[in-house]
């Protein structure tokens, strides 16, 4: 495989709290290759967003800050550049897409002029060229009639239709990542679903690179190919999907994969994960799972694991991984 | 034993009117002719995609709504044309549960206010056993009493919603419509608020209609299914059989999109095209025939034909299975 599109090492995302600080995102490490889906997963509060605004330095907060080694993308350490040189990445190499696109949509502002608004700024595009692109892209995310809809108001667009607008504005520049936000989370199954083959279609046209933050396992089985858990703002597990899913080897992806109501059929009790998430300002001593965890070993309460890697490109942070295929 | 029985059931919204002043009023029928049996102890699930009056059949269910034409009988009485008494009598044998637990709860009330305030109103319990009776309800949905004086913030989202269902379960209801209850909720807790409503359902001989756009939740929970599609019912029967075999397109539609935590199956081309239509401008005859892709010419001009085999029923102008 090529050198990554992106490369993160030990990017942390601080927040202040009065006197304290708490960590949110805590030395966060991955690359993702050109053309590849990584599905980044883990229940609310467990970092996903965080991480990935903190590499788009788009941190919702003037209390939150991002430290690291490197985000390496098109040959720049994005942790270096100041401001400017962050929104000339953000516009030529980023897009970021959001769970509810009726809230990331300027609702006064026709579709078209919010797709051309990006490449006038960032290409130098002239209005006409600008309104000719976002037709094009338009059509390009499946909308139809784009010569028409290009005048469109946010608001005459159903929930769908507005997700693709919000794709198209992401897409307008061109990007090579793209970050998808619980891209689905808001829509209905079926079109859950037509949101996802339109996503695997644009990277396979333009090899686009995506990272999907989910918290749903079935949608990264089917659209992902590699997956990355987190766990209370560390990364526990990553690697190739097929791998992850059929032979995970830390304790909270196989007792999450255990917990997807798809998992059996029957009226049987579902299985769980006792307990809840640690708050982020009381953590536990040792690895951050360790409350909850059925498997725990002496070291575990006293020794935060490491990520390290147990075979090609599958990394865990467990003292007592379990071993592949070790799963009922 | 029947205990709920809806017939023919029709609610009605207004929408934005048009024309000068907004004068020509437009009416939005959320649910269209709808009937259904639950008997004591059964759970339903109701299933559709948004704006398919899920919530709204729901909730006139309860005579949250107003019903515009048709019925709906509890334990054989019509609630609207009960008297005070009756109604008195009927809201303490259901209740529901919301979707936000947060926002179904009132903020500045504490947990045990919350629980003692529906028991005070409906006059459960004696005052001077409120206080033991608001333990008994935590303990029943799994929290420990010593949560009674904490307020909703301070709880997380799967402690509210238990909170949300021991508030239901306050008035010892015999049917329970919960709307949404899990969809807000983090995969491990989700499991925890299933596997609590499978729990009660046994102990207490809950009926529940579980309203959810889930279906895998719907399978592992429920023992019948309904699907709805702009207000209709276009496919009812026992879960098992319904998820195997769908024979309306829209249900096969809806089950071959459930994401399946399996590598090897890809993503499915496209289940079904579009998205529904506006209510307001219903298609005619069969109202899923422009996203179906079995339609006949038919099936544009008349309404398709009710069809029964064994415990289901769908309305739909084929016969064989789907999937």
């Amino acid at each position: 495989m090529s050198a990554p599109v992106l490369k993160v090492e030990e990017l942390s995302v601080i927040a202040r709290k009065g006197e304290h600080e708490v960590t949110v995102v805590d030395r966060l490490s991955f690359d993702l290759a050109e053309g590849e889906v990584l599905g980044l997963v883990g229940e609310s509060g467990s970092g996903k967003t965080m991480a990935c605004r903190g590499l788009m330095r788009l941190l919702p907060s003037p209390n939150l800050r991002v430290e690291g080694t490197t985000v390496q993308l098109a040959g720049e350490n994005l942790l270096h550049l100041d401001e400017a040189g962050m929104r000339r990445m953000r516009g030529r190499q980023l897009g970021m897409i959001f769970q509810n696109p009726s809230s990331h949509l300027d609702p006064l502002m026709r579709i078209g002029e919010q797709i051309g608004e990006g490449i006038r700024l960032h290409q130098g595009a002239s209005k006409r060229e600008a309104r000719a692109q976002a037709i094009d892209v338009l059509r390009q995310v499946g909308i139809p009639d784009p010569q028409r809809r290009v005048d469109s108001y946010p608001h005459e667009f159903s929930g769908g239709m507005r997700q693709r607008a919000m794709i198209a504005v992401a897409l307008g520049c061109n990007p090579n990542v793209l970050i998808a936000d619980e891209p689905t989370t808001a829509l209905d199954v079926t079109v859950q679903a037509q949101i996802l083959r339109l996503l695997l279609d644009l990277r396979d046209q333009r090899g686009l690179s995506i990272i999907l933050i989910t918290h749903d396992l079935g949608v990264v089985a089917q659209t992902c190919d590699s997956i990355a858990v987190m766990y209370a703002g560390r990364l526990c597990e990553h690697g190739n999907k097929h791998e992850v899913l059929a032979y995970p080897r830390h304790p909270y992806t196989a007792g999450l994969i255990d917990c997807q109501p798809a998992t059996s059929h029957g009226h049987a009790l579902l299985k769980t994960i006792a307990g809840q998430p640690p708050l982020l300002d009381a953590l536990p001593q040792g690895c951050r799972f360790n409350p909850r965890c059925q498997q725990i070993g002496n070291q575990c309460t006293t020794l935060m694991p490491n990520l390290q890697p147990v075979s090609h490109g599958h990394r865990i942070a467990c003292h007592y991984p379990l071993a592949a295929g070790d799963r009922s | 034993m029947t205990l709920l029985k809806v017939k023919d059931l029709q609610v009605r919204f207004a929408a934005p009117g048009t024309g000068l002043l907004g004068m020509n009023r437009q009416w939005l029928t959320a649910v269209n002719g709808v009937s259904l049996t639950l008997s004591a102890g059964e759970t339903l699930g109701l299933v559709g995609e948004s704006g398919s009056g899920k919530s709204s059949l729901g909730r006139a269910i309860l005579h949250l709504n107003e019903i515009y034409a048709g019925q709906v009988l509890f334990d054989g009485v019509d609630m609207a044309h009960a008297g005070k008494v009756d109604i008195e009598r009927l809201r303490r044998e259901m209740a529901m549960v919301f979707q936000d637990p947060y926002a179904a709860l009132n903020p500045r009330l504490s947990i045990g206010q919350t629980l003692a305030e529906v028991l005070r109103v409906q006059r459960k319990v004696p005052e001077s056993l409120i206080a033991a009776r608001v333990d008994e309800l935590l303990t029943l949905v799994g929290l420990r009493p010593e949560l009674a004086s904490r307020k909703p913030h301070a709880l997380s989202g799967g402690q509210c919603q238990r909170v949300g269902i021991a508030r239901a379960l306050a008035v010892e209801p015999r049917l329970i419509v919960a709307d949404e209850c899990v969809a807000a909720l983090d995969v491990s807790i989700q499991g925890q608020i299933i596997n609590l409503l499978l729990e009660l359902r046994q102990r207490m001989n809950l009926a529940i209609v579980f309203i959810a756009h889930d279906l895998a939740i719907v399978r592992r929970l429920c023992d019948r299914v309904a699907v709805m599609y702009l207000g209709k019912i276009v496919e009812e029967g026992p879960v098992e059989e319904v998820f195997r075999s769908p024979r309306h397109p829209y249900t096969a539609a809806l089950i071959q999109s459930i994401p399946q935590i399996d590598p090897a199956r890809a993503l499915p081309i496209d289940p079904l095209p579009g998205e529904p239509p506006s209510p307001l401008q219903l298609p005619s005859g069969c109202a899923f025939h422009p996203r179906c892709r079995y339609v006949r010419p038919t099936c544009s001009q008349v309404a398709p034909p009710t069809r029964q085999l064994d415990a289901r029923r769908y309305d739909c102008v084929l016969e064989e299975p789907l999937l």
